[in-house]
């Protein structure tokens, strides 16, 4: 009796793999690229059902987001022209002209090309040799916990200098730029608007207000989603819209300076499947495709779509992107993005990275205290100033001090405030 | 067989004085093949590792550059400290924690002790990052505990209880403390009860007594579980990650070999964290099994017993270790119940518990992407099925041959428990890409699996060979049958206990392993603990992670009850040999 | 030529010597027993005849074909029986597949198979347990169901390593005979391991006694007792008083020796008188059932005068120690003699009985 039931188990367990190997499908395409899960599960499904209807087969796609789009072009250049996708399906400007550069992309005009704008306020939405264009664009933003925020009775951030604002110490969060493109994208807007050495300040004095480091810009805002830390930097756009869907109270902000990130798609180099890789890129920025891409949270990229029609359809989302861009049409929305140098930003991209995590990431908590050093200086030279006695001399002081923090030099910048602080007590 | 020995035999009379000493063709032939399983999918990728470890970065030439920068940089320098300060700090916990429970449950006789166990012991074969998830949901700033506590006014603004190196240290120690009580127990147990009545009567008080008897003869199974516990933490990249520690050696291996887009420096600096954590792992390893191997105090061949000496507590006592035993049941509890509510609801924000509930998660995992639970379940079977065999082999030449090399193969596979899991995953990534492409072919994941899971098995199948007396064998050899009939007819049968246990531990812990497999998945191969994570970490599907976790979680205390009933008793199957004897 | 040949057979584990160049001959239905202390390499002796051990030397031949040296012959192809100290019965079959197992194997058909099955636990004493399992089973039948296995195959050679040691002492008794009578009955040649002295008294044809490897003797159990070749045998089977002393005389026709010992001088028998001479020590042993008490001196020689120093009272025999000079003699008496502790008395050593013997 025990024999016949392991024998029924033997079977059983070669059963297994057989039952893997049923359903392998004849068609096939393959995506790469850091979009988010339901921007890809929407064009799956749309995609799988007009090849369905129009070829008749059934196609079997699959799509790795191995992480932000840096992570993704790595992947793209391990595979050297031998790639296991068809298609490098998000990312914005800089990840595309790198791609481009490195030949692991080839130009294919598809079936829609004039739709799509070929810039707007001076950013590139698509490439005039054909090699990307945009599908879905959006904004960099920064979101909050409405409820967290109105609990601890914080004002809403609406520039890039509020947040500097003391009242918001312990309630920041971001990720690392190397760890995502959209941070690293900030970290630029804020260097190229500012010019390096304030941008850098910057950084500096926002680094003093983290309550800290997240992993990646979607940990950032799983982490303002659940009232963790309530403020994250560095969010598309389509992410507070996603988030409220599943009932977390997160809210985006359009800061004061921000950038087009025009998610494009385009063709591997060497895509063994590049017949339908053209298939899905004609339907993509086709309406029926644009339709997904809403139904998926994220913005439709062609010139013609109304979203006030869509909404008139019935269609949710489209109620929701109203909501969210305050305009008919992705591109009618009033705002003025910064002129983004990309070259100057692929140029320096590792140094960036390097230095903002050798310099303020591995030494946050000097950063915090020398900080909070020159900060109980300073309101006692308040003090003292409202007492009536001569600041002056401990004032150009801790600029120093303060000048010296802003270049990263921290010791320097504690010394120079101790010294002021000694001034004082002359 | 037996042609061969008759064919090896030609040798004459002369030879009559040079017989080898009990080494036989086929016993050799099996050592071969087992090495050169071993050989192939341990030590090479584990030597192009570190081969390419000591590659200066971005040059290829060899020097040991990569490790001067690693030891030179104070930032790395720290990581390392935090990791050894985290292993002491969750050692000291478990040990706090499982002291008072293992002696609880050795010695006190309590009603309802058995589901203790069960629930004392439900974290082994839970995933690690499964309790991560449920005790940010139940233990977040504004998760069900804080919001519970301001609901009832104990407290105005909510605690911070697991972001934070404390929350790291429980969470992680929660997720160890079986391991730490079963050491403890088998120590408890296991003491001779009349070392102890000995100094009863000699006059010493019980506290004396414990400490100065009890103790220190459990010196050596506690070790065993301490090295468990101390290098948990070098190989746990993925529950610090969820809580935002990454300054931890395994983390930033992780990070910085995942992360590294064209920073070449960055990805050696991850590949040099990678070996340092393996050379801890197994060097702690090698030096502590020596010196619990020169003090064995307790007699092993007795087995795992159930109980040792009974003592009946004070009423007071037993009123504390009801309270005690019930408070660490219910922090285990928590696990499965959170990621229960979790998974049949959504929508659960700032509320203690759920109010919408749905199937729907359910019917995305079962419905829409079955494709995980069929990789999940194709991998780890196929897993098995090597696993097995090579178990097999492997413990039939431990247990019944003199052959060469067999005790190095002992040792590789006792390494294998303590080596960290992204070790075995970098080093396949890059040993078989080019020179031996096998990563580019799904197999590489069951192959994967099979190689770092394999001790589970192998173990236990030794294990349960040790216990079956070899005069059993040698009267089927007697009685004419060959050793390959006496091996399915004999052998078989009476491991199959051991053997059943083993098969199922092997697949529980093949079935939930990410390290390993978050490496080396392409499109198209995710398993369901990278869907788990991809769901969690990567999208805001919260609902569909705890989705999978659940399903994951009651499909392994599901296939743990059929190996408790076959094995006989929850304490033989989660530890000691299967198989008892007759 | 005998049916067992083990010549110059050496096994070593490490570096130590199991069994050390041993040499024997068991000729055809012969039981023969090797009986030792543990560690004598008895057991490694029988598992090389049985080929479950490989020797690092020398050879086991059985019915004249060579089990090593020609190519190791597994155990399997050796047409032997072998019953284990502790039964080595399988679980997880009937009594009934136990036994037949080494039938199925050869084949055997199955009606011939259900016969001979029966026949052997008729004979084992077990007819009508063929469907019970072992584990319903008492120690005693388990043994058997070995036994039955074994001698299922009508095997040319029967190996049995301490069948019996596992049993309890009336137990062990009565499987003695059963087993001597059924090997007998059967013809089956017999090689017999054990540690019990008188266990091997009882069974076998000629006993070997081997010490540290070696085979110290190899005679009938009657020879062993009465003629041991060295103080190890003489001590090992039965009770022995031993006594030691200086030779100062030496007949050489009568093969005796007279002996200096510090109660006296002794005429002990020497079996060849090359092996001791004058002003040497020597030993001499006598078994306690071989002195005589004497109320009074008779006037013989080797009488002497001793001290009842303890009674012991076995029930059936009666042990007195008897102290002469320095010398505690053990001496067998009735058990309804009325000697107490502290009483003179006089012992008769029968030059006869006292032998002189080698170390």
């Amino acid at each position: 009796m025990k024999w016949l039931m392991v024998r029924i188990g033997l079977i059983l367990c070669l059963l297994f793999p057989a039952f893997g190997v049923w359903g392998a499908a004849q068609q096939r395409l393959g995506w790469i690229g850091p979009i988010y899960k339901e921007l890809a599960e929407s064009l799956m499904r749309g995609f799988k059902d007009y090849y369905r209807r129009t070829y008749g087969e059934e196609i079997e796609i699959t799509f790795i987001r191995p992480g932000g789009w840096p992570v993704c072009v790595d992947k793209v250049r391990l595979w050297g022209g031998k790639p296991d996708a068809d298609v490098f399906l998000g990312a914005g400007a800089p990840a595309h002209e790198l791609l481009k550069r490195l030949g692991l992309i080839v130009p294919y005009k598809h079936a829609h090309w004039d739709a799509i704008p070929g810039e707007w306020k001076g950013m590139l939405v698509k490439d005039p040799e054909y090699y990307w264009s945009a599908f879905a664009p959006w904004l960099v933003t920064n979101i909050y916990n409405e409820r967290v925020i109105k609990i601890l009775g914080l004002p809403i951030p609406k520039t890039w200098t509020d947040l500097l604002n003391p009242v918001y110490r312990g309630h920041i969060v971001h990720c690392l730029p190397y760890a995502s493109g959209t941070m690293h994208e900030v970290v630029e807007i804020i260097l190229q608007t500012m010019g390096e050495e304030e941008g850098w300040a910057y950084w500096r004095r926002l680094a003093v207000n983290l309550a800290r480091f997240s992993t990646g810009s979607v940990d950032t805002l799983q982490i303002v989603a659940r009232g963790e830390v309530p403020i994250g930097i560095a969010q598309p756009q389509m992410n507070a819209m996603a988030a409220r869907k599943d009932g977390y109270p997160v809210a985006a902000l359009i800061p004061d300076k921000t950038i087009l990130v025009p998610e494009a798609a385009a063709l591997l180099a060497g895509a063994p499947n590049e017949r339908n890789a053209k298939i899905f890129l004609d339907w993509l920025y086709s309406l029926e495709g644009q339709l997904y891409v809403l139904k998926g949270l994220y913005f439709p990229a062609r010139v013609d779509i109304s979203l006030s029609a869509w909404a008139a359809e019935g269609i949710k989302e489209a109620e929701y992107a109203i909501g969210a861009l305050g305009a008919d049409n992705f591109w009618a929305v009033e705002v003025e993005p910064i002129n983004y140098d990309l070259d100057l930003a692929t140029q320096r991209w590792d140094e960036v990275n390097r230095k903002y995590e050798y310099e303020i990431y591995r030494k946050l908590d000097e950063i915090k205290t020398t900080f909070a050093l020159i900060e109980e200086v300073s309101s006692k030279i308040e003090a003292a100033r409202k007492a009536g006695r001569d600041v002056a001399g401990a004032e150009s002081k801790l600029k120093e001090a303060l000048n010296l923090f802003g270049k990263g030099e921290y010791e320097a910048a504690r010394s120079a405030a101790v010294e002021a602080r000694d001034l004082l007590g002359k | 067989m037996q042609g061969l020995e008759q064919a090896m035999g030609s040798r004459g009379v002369g030879s009559a004085n040079r017989l080898s000493p009990g080494w036989s063709r086929p016993e050799i032939i099996l050592s071969l093949l087992l090495w050169t399983v071993v050989g192939l999918f341990i030590l090479y990728p584990l030597f192009f590792l570190l081969l390419e470890s000591f590659k200066i970065a971005g040059t290829g030439r060899l020097g040991f550059q990569n490790y001067i920068d690693f030891f030179k940089d104070t930032y790395y320098l720290k990581t390392f400290a935090n990791t050894i300060l985290l292993g002491l700090l969750v050692l000291a916990t478990t040990t706090l924690l499982g002291l008072p429970l293992a002696y609880i449950l050795a010695r006190y006789r309590i009603r309802g002790k058995t589901i203790f166990i069960a629930l004392t012991l439900l974290p082994i074969v839970l995933p690690a990052y499964a309790g991560a998830f449920a005790f940010i949901i139940f233990f977040g700033k504004w998760g069900t505990l804080n919001l519970l506590l301001m609901e009832w006014g104990a407290i105005s603004a909510p605690l911070n209880f697991i972001y934070g190196l404390h929350g790291l240290v429980f969470i992680q120690s929660l997720h160890l403390l079986p391991f730490m009580v079963l050491s403890l127990l088998a120590g408890f147990t296991n003491i001779d009860p009349s070392l102890e009545e000995a100094a009863e009567v000699e006059g010493a008080s019980s506290l004396r007594r414990f400490l100065t008897i009890t103790l220190p003869l459990c010196t050596p199974s506690y070790l065993a579980g301490a090295v468990l516990v101390f290098l948990w933490p070098f190989t746990d990249w993925l529950t610090p990650l969820l809580l935002g520690q990454t300054d931890l050696l395994p983390c930033i291996a992780y990070i910085n070999i995942a992360y590294h887009f064209t920073d070449v420096y960055r990805k050696y600096m991850g590949i040099v964290s990678v070996v340092v954590s393996g050379i801890v792992c197994v060097g702690t390893f090698l030096t502590l099994r020596r010196w619990v191997e020169r003090k064995k105090y307790t007699s092993l061949s007795k087995g795992t017993v159930l109980e040792g000496r009974i003592i009946n507590p004070h009423p007071l006592g037993r009123v504390i270790a009801y309270v005690y035993l019930s408070i660490i049941a219910a922090l285990v509890l928590i696990i499965p119940v959170v990621l229960g509510l979790s998974a049949f609801s959504r929508r659960w924000v700032f509320e203690p518990f759920p109010t919408y509930w749905t199937l729907e998660n359910f019917k995305v995992i079962f419905w829409e992407t079955p494709k995980l639970l069929r990789n999940s379940f194709l991998f780890s079977s196929i897993a098995l099925l090597f696993g097995v065999v090579f178990g097999l082999a492997s413990a039939y030449l431990l247990a019944r041959t003199r052959a060469p090399g067999r005790n190095a193969l002992d040792f590789i596979s006792t390494l294998l428990l303590v080596l960290p899991g992204i070790a075995i995953g970098v080093s396949y990534l890059m040993a078989f890409w080019k020179t031996i492409p096998i990563a580019t072919h799904w197999i590489i994941m069951p192959l994967a699996l099979f190689v770092r899971r394999s001790p589970y098995f192998l173990r236990m199948a030794h294990a349960s060979y040790l216990q079956l007396d070899p005069s059993l064998e040698e009267a089927s050899e007697i009685s004419g049958a060959g050793k390959l009939r006496t091996f399915f007819h004999i052998t078989l049968p009476l491991l199959l206990k051991g053997i059943f246990v083993g098969v199922i531990m092997f697949f529980i812990m093949a079935f939930q392993e990410i390290s390993t497999a978050v490496f080396l998945y392409r499109g198209g191969w995710e398993t369901l603990p990278i869907g788990i994570y991809l769901n969690w970490h990567r999208g805001m599907e919260f609902g569909i992670a705890a989705a999978m976790a659940f399903f994951m979680v009651v499909m392994v205390f599901v296939l743990l009850l059929i190996a408790a009933r076959i094995g006989g008793g929850i304490l033989n199957v989660a530890w000691g040999a299967g198989g008892r004897r007759e | 030529m005998g049916f067992i040949e083990i010549r110059d057979l050496l096994k070593k584990f490490g570096k130590v010597v199991a069994v050390d160049h041993v040499w024997l001959e068991i000729e055809k239905g012969e039981i023969v027993t090797l009986l030792g202390p543990s560690g004598c390499g008895k057991t490694t002796t029988l598992r090389c005849i049985a080929g479950l051990e490989r020797p690092d030397g020398g050879d086991v031949l059985i019915d004249g074909v060579p089990m090593f040296s020609q190519g190791f012959v597994p155990p399997s192809k050796r047409g032997i029986g072998m019953v284990f100290q502790n039964y080595a019965v399988w679980p997880h079959m009937s009594v009934f597949d136990n036994v037949a197992y080494g039938l199925k194997i050869a084949r055997i058909p199955k009606g011939v198979i259900r016969q001979r099955v029966q026949e052997t636990l008729e004979l084992v004493g077990l007819k009508g347990l063929e469907h019970r399992y072992p584990t319903q089973l008492s120690g005693g039948q388990q043994q058997r169901v070995a036994l039955a296995r074994a001698l299922a195959r009508s095997p040319k050679v029967l190996l049995l390593d301490e069948p019996l040691s596992n049993l309890d002492a009336k137990l062990r008794e009565k499987m003695r005979f059963e087993i001597k009578e059924l090997v007998k009955r059967m013809g089956i040649t017999t090689v017999y391991v054990t540690h019990d002295q008188a266990e091997a008294m009882v069974i076998s044809d000629r006993v070997a006694i081997m010490n540290l490897g070696k085979i110290v003797q190899v005679a009938p159990p009657a020879e062993l007792y009465h003629r041991p070749a060295t103080k190890f045998v003489a001590d090992f089977i039965g009770v022995t008083n031993f006594i030691s002393g200086t030779v100062v005389g030496l007949d050489r026709a009568n093969n005796t020796v007279r002996m200096e010992t510090n109660f006296g001088t002794l005429i002990c028998t020497v079996l060849s008188s090359d092996t001791v001479s004058v002003g040497n020590k020597a030993t001499a042993f006598i078994r306690p059932e071989d002195i005589v008490i004497l109320n009074a001196h008779s006037g013989d020689e080797n009488v002497f005068k001793g001290t009842i120093t303890h009674r012991i009272y076995l029930g059936n025999i009666l042990y007195l120690f008897v102290e002469l000079g320095g010398t505690s003699l053990r001496v067998q008496s009735l058990p309804a003699a009325s000697y107490a502790e502290g009483d003179p008395v006089f012992l008769h050593l029968a030059p006869q009985k006292c032998m002189i013997i080698q170390e």
